[in-house]
């Protein structure tokens, strides 16, 4: 993984020195919050219901031991001992108190982390494929891509005060595990016909209020104009994105409002001198820099493995709840003898996405040991183990048992995604992570969950979208109605390469009436669903939104 | 919503901890609604929170709507200034805030 240099560990540095000077005028007296709070903001440090809250950025998901138990650390030190991981592979603190923050962003620079990027009008933390480096089916590594893009985008005075905030998502897989199609810009690495690497991108995607499916703005941009090119769609977010309505300021909406030809023809313009020159029109990459980025991402040195492994199969065949565990947590790396293990934060009586130091400190440990030293945070609030030898699986399994972290429930219906929501969210409008924990105990039993299979329910405590209510199988979006909670439910979202935005079904349930809403919509997928490979998603997208809703509002059906 | 309930209570989060904060009798800040000062009049709740604004001690300040329970003791209105008051409804809350007692809540 990519290691700061001296030029990383200056910069991080003196801002630490920065905000530590600006937290001290602001108990001093000489800031005032309104001052102070944009400041605060671009270090990643929010003021929320209960307490400050800190987002430390995770680069592209991307996370070493050493760095894990600093999380841990952080978490002990100076919060209840545990962090909430986000569905931007982030991680959040809840519990701070202010004169702590330069002591925290002083403890993560030591591991060459920071917060900044995670708040504000500017280019965020730079998403990825959490399997990046490691799946079977790469075409290629997106880290070098993201790191490219962090540090073009770190403190790049153009897009400091950029319209809206600008989210960039790259895979390097034809199976879309980063959501592209919800971002500003979505990056896909592809080769073209003659076996050139290079990008198909995505432009105008995005959740929150208005939800938008991102358009192809090029379906094949050579590797090499990549920085060229982001600058050109920047500057034109930058000119022509408006100003005058929040609400309208993101460049989904210009995307829509001018029209994706309209938008490709300004973006060709400001990309053009660049094309025909190749040279500094637009600033392009140093080779050095780029070659040490990619250098830095190079194949850990895997053992030669064979394709079994008879320890592997053995616990298999001895152990039932390993077996269902691989089943349901483990993927195909590319390396032959290896897999990838997801480590579910889905437990029950926990909040989505919550970790405590001693499961940080667990995991930790175990990548060490069994995953070269690699770790991944996933946008639906779990980690990832990498690169596992089969041959070792077993002893990580049992580990993760001792720790009660080896639920095995990826892409099962108590694998939900969350937000924080009323609980600690200043603008929620809803509670999240209840709703989650009681749907979690209705369908706790493990057979139950595997009898219905890969569905994935999201959910947002409000309109802003930060559970990605609008791209699950079965989204619910938190609102307040009258004083109360209301859920709104969505249906059929999908934010894989099939991209799909859910469908809303119509008027909302109380907090009371909300799981007994979803167990219906689980019950109709079981009665309607072709055989047991069919899956909730395609079983909806077979029989339609009507069946579901006549299943959620059964007296409006009997009145019709 | 138009703002019909007569009692009130001014509150915030402090500067340092942003821990939430209410106003009591004495023109000080407590982490208790328990301790916070009613007011019955909303103009005069008004100018109360004004002079709060003017503070650079606390965060936000802002009127929360209380009801008396059959105790007698405040009892906000709004679900989320319930929580403001009593923390996260979520399990394990009550769970982490056993293990570390040096904040708030």
């Amino acid at each position: 993984m990519y290691h700061y240099d001296e030029f990383d560990h200056r910069f991080v540095r003196e801002r630490v020195t920065r905000f530590r000077n600006q937290v001290d005028r602001r108990i001093s007296g000489s800031l005032t919050e309104d001052e102070f709070r944009p400041l605060r903001l671009q270090n990643g440090l929010y003021a929320e219901l209960h307490a400050y809250m800190l987002r430390v950025a995770i680069p592209y998901g991307v996370l070493n031991s050493a760095q894990l138990q600093q999380l841990a650390f952080i978490s002990k030190k100076w919060d209840r001992g545990y962090g909430h991981f986000t569905t931007r592979q982030n991680i959040q603190f809840n519990w701070l108190k202010l004169h702590d923050a330069p002591e925290i962003l002083d403890a993560l620079a030591k591991v060459d982390m920071h917060a900044i990027q995670s708040s504000g009008n500017c280019i965020r933390n730079v998403t990825a494929d959490p399997f990046a480096g490691a799946a079977a089916d790469e075409v290629a590594d997106p880290r070098p891509t993201a790191e490219l893009i962090r540090q073009w985008s770190t403190a790049h005075p153009e897009f400091a005060f950029l319209p809206r905030k600008f989210k960039i998502a790259v895979t390097g897989s034809p199976h879309d595990r980063a959501a592209i199609h919800f971002h500003d810009i979505g990056l896909r690495l592809i080769r073209n016909d003659r076996g050139e690497l290079g990008y198909e991108v995505l432009v105008g995607g995005g959740l929150g209020r208005t939800p938008m499916i991102a358009k192809q703005l090029q379906a094949f941009l050579p590797k090499a104009d990549l920085l060229p090119y982001l600058e050109a769609v920047l500057h034109v977010y930058n000119r022509f994105g408006r100003r005058d309505n929040k609400y309208k300021a993101r460049i989904k909406i210009l995307v829509h409002e001018e029209g994706i030809s309209k938008i490709r023809a300004l973006v060709e313009k400001e990309f053009r001198p660049y094309r025909t020159e190749k040279k500094d029109a637009l600033p392009g990459p140093d080779k050095a820099p780029v070659d040490h980025i990619e250098a830095s991402f190079s194949s850990p040195l895997f053992d030669e493995q064979p394709s079994r492994s008879i320890r592997h199969e053995i616990a298999l065949y001895k152990h039932p709840e390993f077996r269902t565990w691989v089943k349901q947590n483990t993927f195909p790396h590319r390396k032959t003898g290896y897999v990838i293990a997801t480590i579910s934060l889905k437990r029950k009586g926990h909040a989505p996405g919550d970790a405590t130091a001693a499961d940080m400190g667990r995991v930790a440990d175990l990548a060490k040991r069994y995953s070269h030293d690699e770790l991944r945070i996933t946008n639906e609030q779990n980690i990832v183990l990498p690169h596992v030898r089969k041959d070792d699986l077993f002893s990580v399994y049992l580990s993760l048992k001792a720790g009660n972290l080896a639920v095995a429930n990826i892409g099962l219906l108590t694998d939900i995604v969350a937000c924080p929501g009323m609980d600690y969210c200043s603008l929620a409008t809803a509670r999240s992570l209840p709703i989650a924990q009681k749907i979690s105990e209705r369908f706790t039993d493990p057979k139950r969950q595997q009898l219905i299979g890969d569905l994935k329910i999201k959910i947002s405590g409000c309109i802003n979208a930060c559970g990605h209510h609008h791209v699950g199988h079965i989204g619910i979006l938190g609102l307040e109605k009258s004083g109360a909670e209301s859920y709104q439910i969505v249906l059929g979202g999908d934010a894989t390469q099939t991209a799909a935005l859910g469908e809303r079904a119509g008027a909302g349930f109380s907090a009371n009436e909300i799981v007994s809403a979803i167990e219906r919509l689980v019950d109709t997928y079981l009665e309607h669903r072709k055989n047991e490979n069919e899956t909730f998603l395609k079983t909806y997208q077979r029989i339609g939104v009507t069946i579901f809703r006549n299943a959620l509002y059964p007296t409006q059906k009997k009145a019709a | 919503m138009k703002n019909t309930n007569k009692n009130h209570v001014v509150t915030a989060n402090t500067l340092i901890e942003g821990w939430v904060v209410y106003l009591t009798k004495t023109g000080n800040w407590h982490t208790s609604l328990m301790e916070a000062v009613v007011i019955d009049d909303l103009k005069k709740a008004q100018s109360l929170l004004a002079i709060q604004q003017q503070s650079d001690q606390v965060l936000d300040p802002y009127l929360l709507q209380v009801e008396f329970g059959v105790d007698g003791s405040p009892h906000p209105t709004q679900l989320r200034d319930r929580i403001r008051a009593t923390g996260p409804s979520h399990q394990s809350y009550r769970a982490q805030l056993k293990e570390f007692t040096h904040v708030s809540l």
